[in-house]
């Protein structure tokens, strides 16, 4: 079943890149993008983050797509804390990408700049759980350059990852999640 | 050929329009752009404290029947509030048109925050499903649903059909039901997945553009449409039926549905208010009221608990009781009614002097009054009956009674040709062929043989006066019971019946002799009731009740009394109309404003038929529909508001207030949106009254209360009599301040008990230290008794007398004088406790004279005492006691003579003597210095001090100041 889900946004995104010149204008790519996560558990802070983030926006249907390696999170307390994230949690040999697909429910004029508050709406996959939810965000127009700026909570339960009791204390259950794209428009040269 | 049509429409509708206006309901409206140039209402809804939410294009507003109360929210923002909903939780949520959702919390409006933010358009409804699910329907983006947790959107991407939502409304099984503009839509969410189903018209809608949706108590969706009027599904089975008379809708968009009784009233974007009557297919609109008030354009339409209708156009706000109460416009006449009928198909007729006017029903509406055409032309009409065969008797005030027939169009007089005695026929009442008139020459029974009997003369006429038993001639009411008695009503003489063909007074000898009784009714329990000139009124079952004052019913004015099917008694004042519902006590003063017009309301000009009152006034008809009025005529209790030192508190119970925060107020209100000014009000602060306190006012005050727990209580009544009354009430309490806190107190306590310790123990120590002065003293005494007693003193004086005596005998008495003059000072000063320095001294001089007769030169005593010490004292016989020492301790010789010096240095006292010990020095007890050490430290808590070297002997005595 997930491995359907990954399908429809890698097929999202290869329509995205590779063709449809037609709506070429309106179609923007991540030139860089930044994921960011952090469990404040009373006993423990943990933050990792990637670089290895990946996003897309068509603007002539509002579509919008982010995608992460799970194994591109980098930063954590200690390497067996790192090593507990890949294994024990986010099992990144059976699940290895989280995923965000849908639309934003705003229309956005892309002609103009400025800063927008939007929503996007559609389904979160992470864990191999996939999760309707609304994600609010801002959308920042600089001439060519879009930047695009989400911040959403987790709850693990959601995703049905297992936080074993012994470590309840240091993982807390809802985890803040930070998303930055910076998108261009895509070229076609190619 | 279009113009032809329009106008035959415009003829047609012209024609409805004045059908239509001659009977219609109450419409009581209050101008809120009165309160904000430009506001318009948007939604309305009834808060669980019973008060009206008015939600506006500026902002909230509460109503509780006297005043318009804004709504503040956090932001400060006068919101544009598009709709509101009451959720099973109570709590209450709010739409607005810039998608902001705000939720009511303790008197203002709160933003209501999610982690997914709000919408960017109008929330345009919100509703709630039966599993909890708050949902919001929006204009531009679809559906929201809320559970608790997160929020959901549902819009075309999930198969809606349109993400322009007009009105949405939860059901009983889960499901939320959306209007568009492509169909009406049923929405579910079946474990987390969403399912949407769409209804068109090849389902069955009349119209695809579905404005307005609401359920009624069996569970049905009723949807209004743009154009093609209204509809209903069950959302179960989802059989649409579409209302009859939608067929050929011409009334415009439907804003909103209520179901009321068995009717529905649609709100309309265009004409106004819409009745719709499913069982008589009857369809009427309403849009302004009695005094021309224009409300075309409804936005929203509302049902309290009070059974009163609220609609809302632009800046309006308007009230109705619905078809409770209505008026039938009598038009151009505008004489009261002499006497008013409603015949059996509630055909009104009514008569003023000499006309009668017949306003036939029109499917539940009375139109234009016409008429009637009658061959005989009485002078004046003053009573009217309808027998068993639908004809209309008419009595006339001197020319007997007029018998017509409405079928047939004929009619016939009955006067004394016939045999009538009298022709002021005043009341006529009957049963199947027997026709009872009251004149005023006794009653007469009209007995008639077959359907046609009147017609065809086939009648007989009995009188009944004076000889058959009836005592006086004027009679003013006939009545027939359920039991086929006939009730006869006297001017002064009481009550009468006729029973077993006999005429009997009823309780003849007791007060009713003398009463003049206007009028006679029967309630459901068989209850006789009779209304009099000037004493009130009364029933008769085994015994005789007259409700009075206590139960709210005045004794003079009654025109006339009736009773409906459900127990409800109705007494028409010159001035008002009282309904009394005798299984609760209470009355309802429904004549709200009409006053006036009451005034001229004659006494056969109130009807009853089943529970359907009809009063006949100058300006209009009156009518009542008692089955549809609130149950209970009970207003509830709210407590609105509370200020200390005006400033206002926000409402909590078991509020906890400083001892400073005394001075109270409170804000109250009873609702009775149908005549606010009726209610009346009495309080209770538990903790401070003794009594209730009855009053007007809707704010109590009080000042200076004292700590303590408190609890205000408020009760409403709307007509003085608080049976039953609801009760309303918030407990509190004042703080003591510290300095009355039982922490206080013990503190206290403690304080007082250590100081009476502290002051026992100081004055144990100063007895203590006065009882040891004592003993020091009697010690010092019997010491200085015994040194001046003791055998060597008195030998060595006695050998120093004898010689004297010999030698100079003058010297002796002399020095006779001096011992003599040394033992009264010693007796004179031993009592004391202190003595001057100077007194000592001269004490010390006659013992130093004594001792000087025995060592001549050798005893030197040299004094240099300041003045200022002179004055200041010394424990008696202490200098004394101190050379008496220094002589008996030292060699006294003209060789070695003893030198003393007495003298004052600074702040002390100082008695130096050379040191030069006898070698056979008697042991020293040091009882002397020992006593006087301890001397100065009881006295004056001083130290003496004793410096001792090779060559001298010194005795420092502080100095003791007066």
């Amino acid at each position: 079943m997930q491995q359907i889900s990954y399908i429809s946004i890698w097929i999202f995104f290869f329509a995205l890149i590779m063709r449809v010149p037609l709506i070429s204008q309106d179609v923007y790519v991540s030139s860089k993008g930044v994921i960011h996560f952090e469990s404040d558990a009373p006993l423990e802070l943990i933050k990792a983050s990637s670089n290895d983030l990946r996003g897309a926006l068509n603007f002539s249907n509002n579509e919008f797509a982010f995608i992460v390696s799970n194994r591109s999170f980098k930063g954590f307390n200690s390497p067996v804390q790192q090593e507990h994230f890949y294994e024990n949690y986010i099992e990144d040999e059976k699940y290895p990408k989280s995923s965000f697909h849908g639309k934003i429910i705003e229309t956005i004029d892309i002609s103009k700049n400025g800063e927008y508050n939007v929503r996007a709406k559609g389904f979160l996959d992470i864990h191999g759980v996939k999760q309707e939810r609304i994600l609010p965000g801002t959308i920042n127009i600089k001439n060519d350059k879009i930047f695009l700026n989400a911040t959403f909570v987790v709850p693990l339960k959601d995703h049905n990852i297992d936080i074993p009791r012994v470590v309840y204390q240091k993982i807390a259950e809802e985890i803040i999640v930070e998303v930055q794209i910076e998108l261009s428009p895509k070229t076609d040269e190619r | 050929m279009i113009h032809l049509r329009l106008f035959s429409l415009s003829l047609i509708l012209l024609v409805i329009l004045k059908a239509s206006i001659a009977q219609q309901p109450f419409f009581e409206v209050f101008d809120l752009e009165q309160q904000e140039n430009g506001l318009q209402i948007n939604i309305l809804e009834q808060s669980a404290k019973d008060y009206l939410l008015i939600g506006t294009n500026m902002g909230l507003f509460t109503f509780d029947g006297f005043t318009f109360q804004a709504v503040p929210s956090s932001d400060s923002v006068k919101h544009d509030i598009r709709s509101i909903y009451q959720d099973s939780r109570s709590g209450i949520w709010f739409g607005c048109a810039n998608g902001l959702i705000l939720k009511l919390s303790e008197d203002s409006l709160q933003p209501f925050i999610s982690e997914e933010g709000y919408p960017s358009v109008p929330i345009t409804a919100i509703s709630e499903t039966s599993d909890s699910i708050i949902w919001f329907g929006t204009y531009g983006e679809g559906i929201y649903y809320w559970d608790g947790k997160r929020q959901y959107n549902i819009n075309t991407d999930d198969g809606l059909p349109d993400n322009y939502i007009y009105d949405i409304t939860g059901d009983d099984l889960g499901n939320c039901w959306a209007g568009t503009d492509r169909g009406l839509v049923k929405c579910s969410i079946k474990k987390m997945k969403k399912e949407v189903r769409i209804f068109g018209i090849e389902q069955g809608l009349n119209d695809l553009i579905v404005k307005s949706l609401s359920s009624d108590s069996d569970g049905r969706i009723w949807f209004g449409t743009y154009g093609g009027g209204i509809g209903n599904i069950d959302p179960g089975d989802h059989n649409i039926s579409i209302s009859e008379h939608s067929r050929d809708w011409n009334f415009g968009s439907v804003e909103k549905i209520i179901n009321y009784g068995n009717i529905i009233w649609a709100g309309t974007a265009g004409s106004g208010i819409v009745e719709l009557n499913p069982a008589s297919g009857k369809i009427v609109n309403w849009s302004s009221n009695r005094k021309g008030q224009v409300f075309n354009k409804i936005s929203d339409l509302l049902q309290d608990n009070q059974k009163n209708i609220w609609a809302a156009s632009y800046g309006l706000l308007i009230r109705s009781g619905g078809r409770a109460y209505e008026y039938i416009a009598t038009g151009t006449i505008k004489e009261p009614p002499a006497a008013l009928l409603v015949d059996k198909r509630k055909n009104l007729y009514f008569a003023n002097n000499e006309e009668l006017w017949f306003s036939p029903n029109d499917n539940g509406v009375c139109t234009s009054p016409v008429k009637v055409g009658l061959s005989s032309i009485p002078n004046s009409i003053i009573s009217l009956y309808e027998d068993v065969h639908g004809l209309i008797w008419i009595g006339t005030f001197g020319d007997g009674i007029i018998i017509y027939d409405p079928v047939n169009k004929r009619d016939i007089l009955i006067d004394d040709q016939h045999g009538l005695i009298n022709g002021n026929v005043l009341s006529i009442d009957g049963h199947s062929n027997i026709i009872w008139l009251a004149t005023l020459e006794g009653a007469e029974r009209i007995m008639i043989n077959g359907n046609d009997g009147i017609f065809n003369g086939d009648f007989q006429i009995d009188h009944f006066g004076r000889n058959e038993g009836l005592a006086n001639n004027f009679v003013y009411r006939v009545f027939i019971d359920s039991r086929d008695r006939v009730w006869f009503g006297t001017d002064g003489n009481g009550l009468f019946y006729f029973d077993n063909e006999k005429i009997h007074a009823y309780m003849p000898g007791s007060d009713l002799d003398e009463m003049v009784i206007y009028s006679i009714a029967e309630d459901h329990n068989g209850h006789i009731w009779f209304s009099t000139a000037e004493h009130g009124i009364f029933s008769i079952s085994d015994t005789i009740i007259h409700p009075g004052l206590n139960e709210g019913v005045l004794d003079g004015d009654i025109r006339g009394i009736l009773t409906d099917r459900e127990g409800k008694l109705i007494i028409a004042y010159g001035k008002r109309i009282d309904v009394f519902n005798t299984s609760t006590g209470h009355h309802l003063n429904i004549s709200n404003d009409m006053a006036q017009a009451l005034e001229g309301l004659n006494m056969n000009a109130l009807f009853m038929q089943g529970n359907e009152a009809y009063f006949g006034t100058p300006d209009f008809i009156f009518k009542v529909n008692t089955s549809l009025m609130p149950y209970s005529f009970k207003p509830p209790s709210v407590i609105t508001g509370l200020k200390v030192y005006n400033e206002r508190l926000s409402l909590k119970d078991n509020l906890s207030l400083k001892p400073q925060q005394n001075y109270l107020s409170f804000d109250y209100t009873g609702i009775w949106f149908m005549d606010p000014s009726l209610v009346k009000y009495k309080v209770f602060l538990e903790g401070n009254d003794i009594e209730w306190q009855y009053t007007d006012n809707r704010t109590a005050s009080y000042a200076k209360l004292a700590p303590g727990y408190y609890t205000f209580r408020v009760r409403t009544s709307i007509d003085g009599s608080f049976k039953d009354a609801s009760e309303a009430s918030i407990s509190f309490s004042i703080a003591r301040p510290f300095t009355s806190t039982i922490w206080f107190y013990l503190l206290l306590t403690l304080g007082i008990i250590s100081l009476v310790l502290l002051i026992i123990k100081i004055r144990e120590k100063n007895v203590k230290r006065i009882q040891n002065l004592e003993t020091e003293k009697i010690l010092f005494e019997f010491e200085t008794l015994k040194s001046q007693v003791n055998p060597h003193f008195l030998f060595n004086s006695f050998s120093t007398l004898a010689s004297l005596i010999e030698e100079n005998r003058n010297m002796a008495v002399d020095y006779v004088q001096k011992l003599s003059e040394f033992f009264r000072n010693i007796l004179d000063n031993r009592d004391k406790d202190l003595i001057l320095l100077e007194e000592e001294l001269k004490l010390v001089e006659h013992y130093i004279d004594i001792q000087k007769k025995r060592f001549g030169d050798s005893l030197i005593v040299v004094t240099d005492v300041s003045d200022e010490i002179l004055k200041t004292l010394v424990p008696p016989l202490v200098l004394q006691l101190l050379i008496e020492n220094a002589i008996k301790h030292n060699i006294i010789s003209p060789s070695k003579p003893l030198e003393i010096n007495i003298y004052s240095s600074q702040d002390k006292l100082f008695i130096k003597n050379k040191l030069q010990k006898k070698l056979d020095d008697p042991a020293s007890t040091g009882l002397g210095l020992d006593n006087i050490r301890r001397r100065y430290d009881l006295l004056a808590q001083k130290r003496i001090r004793i410096i001792k070297d090779d060559k001298s002997f010194i005795v420092e005595l502080p100095i003791i100041k007066r």
